[in-house]
């Protein structure tokens, strides 16, 4: 057991609670140590981030779909501040529009995963982002 | 003996003088004889033909001309009568014409004569009278010119008049023609309705006389550039009509020119398409509004297609992970329940999909280039490979062309095609696929055939075949979402192309498509 403060964190922002919900039992599957902290939107984000008490996380996990600022604004504002743009950003989507995937591209998205229907699969997705924490 | 000398003297000298006498006599012989070899000559090589006729209307002379015209042999026309020459309605003529001569009168008149040869002809004939010592007429002297090609030529003349004139007054737009110096020479009956004018009031008059000066400055300026330059010229520009109305007319003008192509005036054409514009501009107002109702509606089908699927992930997710959770707890029946709802969600996400590719034929559409059709197939075949491995497919085809269009789109449509010859293969045989290309007559679009010796369809349900959503079998033989042939059908029609099916149930289905040649 790594102690408490020395675990890997993943942020999820995720307005869905359902995606929240399935992205920890994905962890509790794949019987990871990483801590997952859900915000629901940008602003949450932001708050969190720029709070100096708190340790920066290790990866973003980002919808686009997002009430108030979007995905791709919060994208660009991570990616531009010197303070967050070496945390890798992975965008997390419903969608798999090859518009949207090049919008993240050019935003320099570290990965571009489609969220995927099947149980499995979308756990398999948790286990996959380990490659970003080491 | 002195006599004698005197005798034989004045009988030398007369002799001299005789012989003398008889030389002269013979010079003015032969002078006589020569003047009229040479007025012979003359009138033999005069070019118009000239004749005697007696009083009988018998020709007692003609000269070669003559014979040209009537077209004898040489020396033929003499001692033929005129009126050999000539039907009921002219022998009219010529008698009328011999007895005005008999009162002294010289006459010019034209006839039509079928000559010796069976051709008609017009000539012009001049003719006086001649009459002996005692004052009788005994003939009259005749020059005759063929006038035949002039008579034709004035009536092709007066035909085209008739033609320009018939033309003009049934043309259904305002004609107009002037002189180089700008005023009218005439005009048909649209243009008087246009004006308010009728053509003896429009005749002579220049443009400031019949419109604005505004609009006439314009008029004129034109008018002098299209004498420079001749030829034609079209423009737009303003009319003001007989009811006041200013209209939005096309002008159509072009230069006239005399035989040596000097330009003496203009003729132009009115185009009123003040009404036509008004429907131009609606009828772009609904284009517009059309695009934007089809843009509005893939966006819709987009949107909604994909905030579905957020949901759905709901459903299909907690009931697995439900299933994989508590499966302990739940009896068989409810496991079942379970892997419904999930096969349910699942199907709908590929009718989700599905509908998402084809809202985006439009509004994700790529560029058209040029790509070889072996890459497009190579490349379906490699999406396809473990279909195509499963079924242990053979699929032919050999050196296809280069097409024009999106190369994603072309993918997807041999992909789907192919697809579906894999799916709908039949039991008892391997599976055989041929693509062929084949030239078109259209010099722009290639013919590019798939075979396959699958199930067939029958031919009452070809037309719905690429209907969106239509199936043909149920679910649970043959799943699927109905949507392949509509998108097929939906990005041949983007490239410009069409697609047809022809089947026979149990025997196999070719799709015919017309797609762009590559554009050079």
């Amino acid at each position: 057991m790594i102690p408490e403060n020395l675990r890997k964190t993943i942020m999820l922002v995720e307005d869905n609670k359902g995606d929240a919900v399935l992205a920890k039992e994905a962890l509790i599957y794949n019987k990871s140590e990483t801590v997952l902290i859900h915000v629901f939107n940008g602003d949450e984000l932001f708050e969190y981030l720029y709070k100096t008490e708190n340790k920066k996380p290790d990866l973003i996990v980002l919808d686009l779909n997002l009430p108030g600022i979007n995905g791709f604004e919060i994208l660009q504002i991570l990616k531009k501040d010197p303070v967050t743009e070496r945390i890798p950003v992975i965008v997390f989507s419903t969608s798999n529009s090859e518009n949207d995937i090049q919008k993240c591209r050019e935003s320099r998205a570290d990965d571009y995963i489609s969220k995927p229907l099947d149980l499995m699969e979308f756990f398999e997705v948790f286990k996959k982002l380990d490659k970003y924490l080491n | 003996m002195i006599l004698d000398i005197v005798l034989s003297i004045t009988l030398a000298s007369s002799l001299t003088w005789l012989l003398f006498i008889r030389r002269n006599l013979l010079k003015r012989n032969k002078e006589l004889f020569e003047n009229e070899k040479n007025h012979s000559k003359l009138v033999q090589s005069i070019g118009e033909g000239i004749g005697i006729v007696d009083d009988n209307e018998i020709f007692i002379f003609a000269n070669k001309a003559a014979e040209r015209i009537f077209e004898t042999e040489e020396g033929k026309l003499a001692g033929k009568s005129v009126k050999n020459f000539l039907n009921e309605q002219e022998i009219e003529k010529i008698i009328t014409g011999t007895n005005n001569r008999k009162k002294g009168l010289s006459d010019r008149y034209e006839l039509n004569i079928v000559t010796e040869k069976g051709n008609t002809k017009v000539i012009e004939i001049t003719t006086s009278p001649n009459f002996d010592e005692n004052g009788i007429y005994i003939s009259s002297y005749g020059i005759f010119r063929d006038i035949t090609d002039y008579k034709s030529a004035l009536i092709k003349l007066r035909e085209n008049e008739e033609m320009f004139r018939t033309l003009l007054n049934n043309a259904p737009l305002p004609i107009f023609y002037k002189n180089v110096n700008g005023k009218y020479l005439g005009c048909n009956e649209e243009f008087e309705v246009f004006l308010g004018l009728s053509e003896a009031e429009i005749i002579g008059k220049t443009v400031y006389d019949i419109a604005p000066a505004g609009l006439a400055d314009l008029y004129k300026e034109k008018d002098l550039e299209l004498f420079k330059t001749g030829g034609t010229q079209i423009y737009e520009w303003k009319a003001k009509k007989n009811d006041g109305s200013m209209r939005d007319i096309i002008y159509h003008k072009a230069a006239l020119y005399d035989y040596l192509g000097n330009i003496t005036g203009l003729i132009g054409v009115i185009v009123d398409v003040t009404e036509l514009k008004k429907y131009e501009e609606i009828l772009e107002i609904k284009q517009v509004e059309l695009e934007r109702s089809n843009k509005d509606l893939e966006q819709f089908a987009y949107s909604v297609s994909h905030d579905l699927q957020e949901p759905l992930r709901m459903v299909s997710g907690f009931t697995d992970l439900l299933k994989k959770k508590y499966s302990s707890q739940l009896n068989s029946e409810a496991l079942s329940y379970i892997d419904y709802s999930v096969e349910g969600a699942k199907r709908m996400q590929e009718q989700i999909q599905g509908i998402l590719a084809f809202s985006r034929i439009s509004t994700q559409a790529g560029d058209f280039e040029n790509i070889s059709l072996n890459e497009i197939i190579e490349q379906s075949l490699k999406n396809l490979s473990v279909a195509v491995g499963e079924s242990g497919a053979k699929i032919k085809y050999g050196q296809l062309p280069v097409v024009h269009g999106d190369r994603s789109q072309l993918i997807s449509v041999f992909q789907n095609l192919i697809g579906n010859s894999l799916k709908f293969r039949r039991k008892d045989i391997d599976p055989e696929i041929v693509i062929e290309s084949k030239e078109n007559q259209d010099d722009k679009r290639i013919e590019i055939s798939v075979t396959d010796n699958g199930i067939g369809i029958e031919n009452k349900h070809l037309d719905n075949i690429f209907l969106l959503f239509h199936r043909l079998h149920s679910q649970d033989k043959y799943p699927g979402t109905g949507i392949g042939l509509s998108l097929v059908k939906k990005i041949i029609e983007r490239h410009g192309g069409t697609i047809t099916a022809e089947s026979e149930k149990g025997k196999g289905t070719t799709f015919r498509m017309l797609l762009n040649r590559e554009l050079k």
